[in-house]
């Protein structure tokens, strides 16, 4: 009989797993009732550095919950049977990924207690409204799935939500792009190139967060999984990062060589600039040394070589959304002169929120895979 | 139908920040101690330098910057919750009751004329007496205009929409339409200004004071290649 993992049989480091992520979630909250009495100028923004940390972390977990449901998808769409152990996790971290995505712009807000006037008055015209009808109702086919996939098992209903999911996922991360893309002021975003980059930044962190979490699984929770098939996983990252450095590149080149000012400025200010080196490092750390890794077929099937790459690529891609916000705003407007070009450091309120969503996803794919069963299937 | 707009002469302008000032009591903007961060002052029409070249052939141009009031608004555009709108007159306005404090308008803004209210606004105890009580009431029961502001929502100049609405409804009462010379000094900032730099009126009317100085060959608008058509029209330093 397959020995299934509950709560029954849990271990000490569970519980000390399970507590510690409680402790960071409790601080996170904390860090947020004081922001909510104080203002945000807890945070270390400014009328310059208008979005910062908040904002990337949203975009952060839009890319993560966007890649996992094609996994899932392509075992009912292409028929890849060999995705089917990685199914119901891949479900599980997407949803718990878009759910966080769709909270964590809340504690952005100014006023968080008003967030009904979005629904009350949206406007149409709004990236953003187009952006949270796009991640409400990816969550909602999400859990659907999600539902008809391990509480109700239903193949039939499987088989019809599968490609809904799928054009969603994509319109999550287009319209992402879009909020930033969209935006003529600012002449680093402003380029048809910022939804194709969000889309290949979701492939990469999405597929590396489910690799990670695979491995991990497989390790801690006792879940049974092949690891040839995390490795076929990472096969399809090693192919994506290359795409998403050529996206990148191809932004570079059409600034430089066209020598518009207004982007050049923004471009020499990312990568020689006060974030040239965490700009470089997260190019060679968070792109190319995962790549090398994945690509390789000796590396890519061992258990070490799979945890470093795609925690790599998962940190990385914070990193390139942080990167691509707050420089962004950095940069000067040609017209204004020094002093309003003030500096962005995140405050202790910033991290630990940040950190409390990073540990909410944790603490929720620990419950998920309990409460869910994800891991019937395991060794006996 | 009057489509306000303003005329602001660099030849004239001694930068003297006057209308800053001007604006910052008129319009009830929050104090900043000399401890806040640069970056969260408030002034609706703050004096800005542009800077070209490089030393020793530099040379500096202010330019005093309220709110361009643009044709095409990029931040109208992206407000998720229609917080920010365009008035009948031109006039770009933002409710305070219905902002959520994201702050995407300000990113759109080629011109940074928007400010958020990181905290709750402060003044000094007595300045706290001699606030604005002054409304504007174009579109209610929203806050808007020089009202104080709740902590989180994102504000800006409004053209001293209270001025006009005021000077509105006497000439009603009159039966009459405004004249150009009523309305030529009428913001904060231009009553203030020391050197008769800024002019406000009617752009529609072909013979209004703005009309005939904005057909001037000195006349430029900042940014003009984005196409959001500012109503804020500069003359050039000869």
């Amino acid at each position: 009989m397959a020995k299934t993992c509950t709560l029954k049989n849990a271990t000490t480091m569970f519980w000390v797993w399970v507590s510690s992520l409680l402790i960071i979630v409790a601080m996170g909250g904390y860090a947020w009732t004081v922001q909510f009495t104080r203002g945000l100028a807890v945070t270390g923004m400014g009328n310059t550095v208008i979005w910062a940390l908040y904002i990337a972390n949203y975009t952060f977990f839009i890319g993560l919950g966007g890649a996992g449901i094609l996994i899932s998808s392509a075992i009912y769409i292409f028929d890849v049977k060999r995705f089917e152990p990685l199914a119901k996790i891949a479900l599980l971290v997407s949803m718990i990924c878009t759910l966080l995505a769709a909270t964590s712009i809340l504690p952005d807000l100014g006023r968080p207690d008003r967030i009904a006037h979005v629904f009350l008055y949206g406007m149409l015209q709004s990236p953003f409204i187009w952006d949270l009808t796009t991640i409400l109702s990816y969550l909602i086919v999400c859990t659907v799935y999600l539902w008809f996939s391990t509480i109700r098992p239903s193949h039939k209903a499987v088989k019809v939500i599968a490609p809904i999911a799928v054009v969603l996922s994509v319109a999550d991360q287009s319209v992402a792009g879009w909020i930033f893309g969209l935006v003529k002021s600012r002449p680093f975003w402003h380029s048809p190139l910022v939804a194709p980059i969000f889309a290949s930044l979701a492939l990469t962190s999405g597929l590396s967060l489910l690799i990670l979490v695979s491995v991990l699984s497989s390790r801690f929770l006792r879940a049974n999984i092949d690891q040839q098939i995390v490795s076929d996983v990472a096969k399809i990252v090693a192919i994506v990062i290359p795409i998403d450095l050529f996206l990148l590149f191809n932004e570079f080149l059409t600034a430089a060589y066209a020598n518009v000012p207004e982007r050049v400025s923004a471009w020499s200010f990312v990568t020689t600039g006060s974030y040239g080196p965490l700009f470089w490092g997260t190019i060679v750390c968070g792109s190319l040394i995962p790549f090398f890794v994945l690509a390789s077929p000796r590396t890519r099937v061992t258990t070490v070589g799979l945890t470093i790459a795609s925690f790599l690529v998962v940190v990385g891609a914070f990193a390139r959304r942080f990167l691509m916000i707050v420089p962004g705003l950095l940069n000067e407007l040609p017209y204004l002169d020094e002093r309003y070009i003030g500096a962005y450091s995140p405050t202790w309120v910033e991290l630990t929120i940040v950190a409390g969503f990073l540990a909410l996803a944790a603490l929720l794919y620990t419950a998920g895979v309990k409460i869910l069963r994800i891991f019937q299937w395991e060794r006996t | 139908m009057v489509r306000w707009g303003m005329v602001i002469d660099l030849d004239k302008c001694v930068a003297c920040q006057a209308c800053t000032i001007a604006c910052k009591s008129e319009n009830n903007q929050p104090f900043s101690a000399k401890s806040d961060p640069e970056s969260r002052r408030f002034a609706w029409t703050d004096v800005i330098s542009m800077i070209e070249g490089r030393y020793p052939n530099v040379r500096v141009t202010m330019i005093p910057r309220p709110c361009m009031h643009c044709e095409n608004p990029p931040c109208v555009k992206v407000c998720p919750v229609g917080a920010t709108y365009m008035n009948e007159e031109g006039i770009v306005m933002q409710d305070y009751d219905r902002c959520i404090g994201c702050r995407y308008c300000m990113v759109a803004c080629p011109y940074a004329a928007r400010y958020f209210n990181w905290e709750e606004p402060k003044w000094p105890e007595p300045m706290t007496q001699y606030l604005n009580p002054d409304k504007a009431s174009l579109r209610p029961p929203g806050r808007q205009g020089p009202e104080v502001r709740p902590v989180g929502v994102v504000e800006k100049c409004t053209f001293c929409i209270h001025r006009i609405e005021k000077l509105t409804a006497i000439a009603k009462e009159q039966n009459r339409l405004l004249k150009d010379e009523e309305v030529k000094f009428l913001t904060a900032c231009n009553e203030a200004c020391p050197s008769r730099a800024r002019f406000f009126g009617d752009l529609d009317n072909p013979n209004s004071t703005v009309s005939k100085l904005a057909s001037s060959p000195r006349a430029f608008r900042l940014k003009e290649d984005l196409g959001t058509r500012p109503k804020v029209i500069y003359l050039a330093q000869g």
